[in-house]
């Protein structure tokens, strides 16, 4: 039976949060919406953001920003189409749309009338957290400190980056922090890899979705409802060919997770000047003073400013200091009305959070793991993390291990189901049922860590990228399943005990 | 009677030189099991139209030429088939008419063959 495909994309040109919509000049769109599983980005530092190109007719040049008579001239001259928010959405058999991706525009690339084809303009789109990757931030530096006191979890820290980003609240959807974070700052560093690396170090994804919401995914969050339910079945009537693949980047039998404990020290000098500074008379000059560790508290700033002859003139001299984690933003105003003013010594005291990657937690088969044997006729294969900040004391080390090791001492299958019947109500982490008896001799469940879209030609297809389901979750696999509060019970005997999860 | 575009009526048409294909505008691929899967963007099936002028005279090919001209920019036009049905059309992907120039008879009479499609929007 023949389906009706439909397919919508709006812009925001003038950025006042009216969407105005370019359906009917639309020639193609494809995206892709993808994340990293997790254990692959603890040790890539990184996650994705998504990318979508839009395709659209170019009639009597609309989105020209060279053409002045263009309808949208006014808003896309001089690259202000750059970052326009804009949205796709497509529907099945019904006047019900789905958002299928959501972000911001980059710079057009406009192709004019030639004899292979009509003008065109193609927008390459990124998902909403471009926004949030390029952005630089500093926390201050009482929030290190009162952070600390807190104990705040890889959620909140989370959650305060966002707020500092400037992303509204209804943008943003949480799970529960599974751990306490001790110590979080940010130096002159992109919002958005610096989440990655906190999510990261919990075992977590982060991510912004196709609705344009961001997401943080803690370790169990595929333990919860709808993970735990098969979305879809995929048979051979579904896709057009199907791929199933070991992969042993993937295949380790022994883990170990490098992390950086930190303590704060007593006072101590936290930055001075590599030289005298001069300030001319009657100046106002701003300088930045970068400290080796971040600071937990700040004792003193204290400074003594001379004439080029020796005089004493401190007291011409203001030196204003803005305090942030890792440094300090010093004004040094010379209100003297002739002399030039060396200041030195310039020095701010404080307690130091002093530490770094000098301990490590190690897991392996043999010990901790239930697949030994498998390596002991091919060989050890060993995986060091190392290089996230986030990673702060033993027992999240020792978590971290665990969780990896489970994943990666089995062989694990990937899929990639190719030319799929395009459904825009799929998304990464659903849970899929995959049935092909010329692959499989039963079914299998696999989470879509990747879809790759296209909408064209009319026809609206999707290439899956799936995670087998198998033993991602021992405790499940095992049948015990995983503690919930109100539920399970403790004790070996009881028999609604359950497995604390890491 | 005779078919117009655009108001513009047109010539008469060659004996059997006028077709009306009904279609889905659909794309259809085949999935591993063999099955079909057909994606359209309109549940509606729609029509294309070809039309195919014999022998005409350069009169009459201005007259054509000038239907044309209401949707050769890609614009759509009202077309009333020689039924009387009409249907909002544009012209085809391959609806240009390539004119076939025929000496008629000795001296400077020729006579025009060609064909236009048009597609129903």
């Amino acid at each position: 039976m023949a389906r009706v495909i439909g397919c919508k994309v709006w812009f925001d040109w003038d950025f006042n949060g009216s969407f105005t919509e370019e359906t009917t000049n639309l020639v193609s769109a494809s995206g892709s919406l993808s994340f990293a599983p997790a254990e692959e980005s603890i040790s890539a530092s990184s996650g994705i953001v998504d990318a979508c190109d839009v395709e659209l007719r170019n009639t009597a040049g609309r989105y020209s920003p060279l053409n002045s008579a263009g309808a949208l001239y006014a808003d896309v001259q001089s690259g202000k189409a750059y970052h326009v928010p804009m949205y796709v959405e497509a529907t099945i058999n019904g006047s019900t749309y789905y958002r299928i991706f959501t972000g911001v525009a980059k710079i057009p690339e406009e192709t004019g009338k030639s004899v292979e084809g009509i003008p065109t303009v193609r927008f390459t789109c990124r998902s909403k957290d471009e926004l949030i990757l390029q952005k630089r931030y500093s926390t201050g530096q009482q929030y290190t400190k009162e952070r600390n006191d807190s104990g705040f979890s890889e959620a909140q820290i989370i959650n305060a980056w966002l707020t500092a980003a400037g992303v509204t609240s209804g943008d943003v959807t949480l799970d529960d922090g599974l751990l306490t974070i001790p110590w979080s700052w940010m130096d002159d560093e992109s919002f958005l890899e610096d989440i990655w690396n906190i999510a990261a170090a919990t075992c977590g994804r982060f991510y912004c979705d196709a609705d344009g919401e961001f997401r943080y995914e803690n370790a169990a969050h595929w333990l919860n409802a709808p993970h735990l339910t098969s979305q879809q079945t995929y048979t051979r009537d579904d896709y057009q060919r199907l791929t199933a693949r070991y992969k042993d980047d993937e295949l380790y039998d022994s883990i170990s997770v490098e992390y950086s404990s930190r303590m704060a020290e007593g006072v101590a000098l936290l930055w001075e000047p590599d030289e005298p500074i001069q300030i001319p008379a009657n100046t106002v000059k701003t300088i930045w003073g970068n400290f080796s560790y971040p600071a937990y508290t700040i004792a003193a700033l204290t400074y003594k400013a001379h004439s080029n002859g020796g005089a004493d003139i401190t007291s011409s001299v203001t030196v204003t200091a803005t305090y942030y984690a890792q440094r300090a933003k010093l004004v040094i105003d010379n209100n003297h009305a002739t002399l030039a003013a060396t200041v030195f010594p310039l020095q701010i005291t404080g307690r130091p959070l002093v530490g770094g990657p000098t301990s490590e937690e190690s897991r392996n088969s043999t010990d901790h793991g239930t697949n030994s044997a498998f390596f002991a006729t091919r060989g050890s294969r060993n995986r060091r993390i190392s290089g996230n900040v986030y990673i702060q004391t033993r027992s999240q080390a020792a978590m971290i291990a665990q969780f990896l090791l489970d994943r990666h001492e089995t062989p694990r299958i990937f899929y990639t189901l190719s030319g799929c019947p395009g459904n825009p109500q799929r998304r990464p982490g659903d849970l899929i049922t995959i049935n092909d008896n010329s692959v499989m001799s039963s079914s299998r469940t696999a989470y879509i860590t990747a879809i790759n879209w296209y909408y064209g030609g009319m026809s609206y297809t999707q290439d899956i990228d799936a995670m087998d389901a198998a033993t991602l979750f021992p405790a499940n696999s095992g049948g015990v399943g995983y503690f919930v509060i109100g539920t399970n019970k403790l004790g070996t005997a009881d028999s609604l005990r359950a497995a604390v999860f890491y | 009677m005779a078919a117009t575009l655009g108001g513009t009526t047109l010539p008469d048409i060659q004996q059997e030189g006028y077709t009306e294909e009904v279609f889905f505008k659909e794309s259809v691929r085949r999935m591993a099991s063999g099955a079909l899967v057909r994606d359209q963007v309109s549940a509606s099936a729609k029509r294309r139209f070809t039309l195919t002028w014999a022998h005409i005279t350069s009169t009459q090919l201005n007259t054509v030429m000038t239907a044309l001209g209401h949707v050769d920019d890609g614009a759509s036009a009202t077309y009333v088939s020689p039924q009387g049905t009409s249907y909002t059309v544009v012209l085809a992907e391959d609806g240009v008419p390539t004119w076939n120039v025929r000496t008629i008879k000795a001296g400077s009479e020729y006579r025009y063959t060609g064909t236009m499609k048009l597609e129903e929007v």
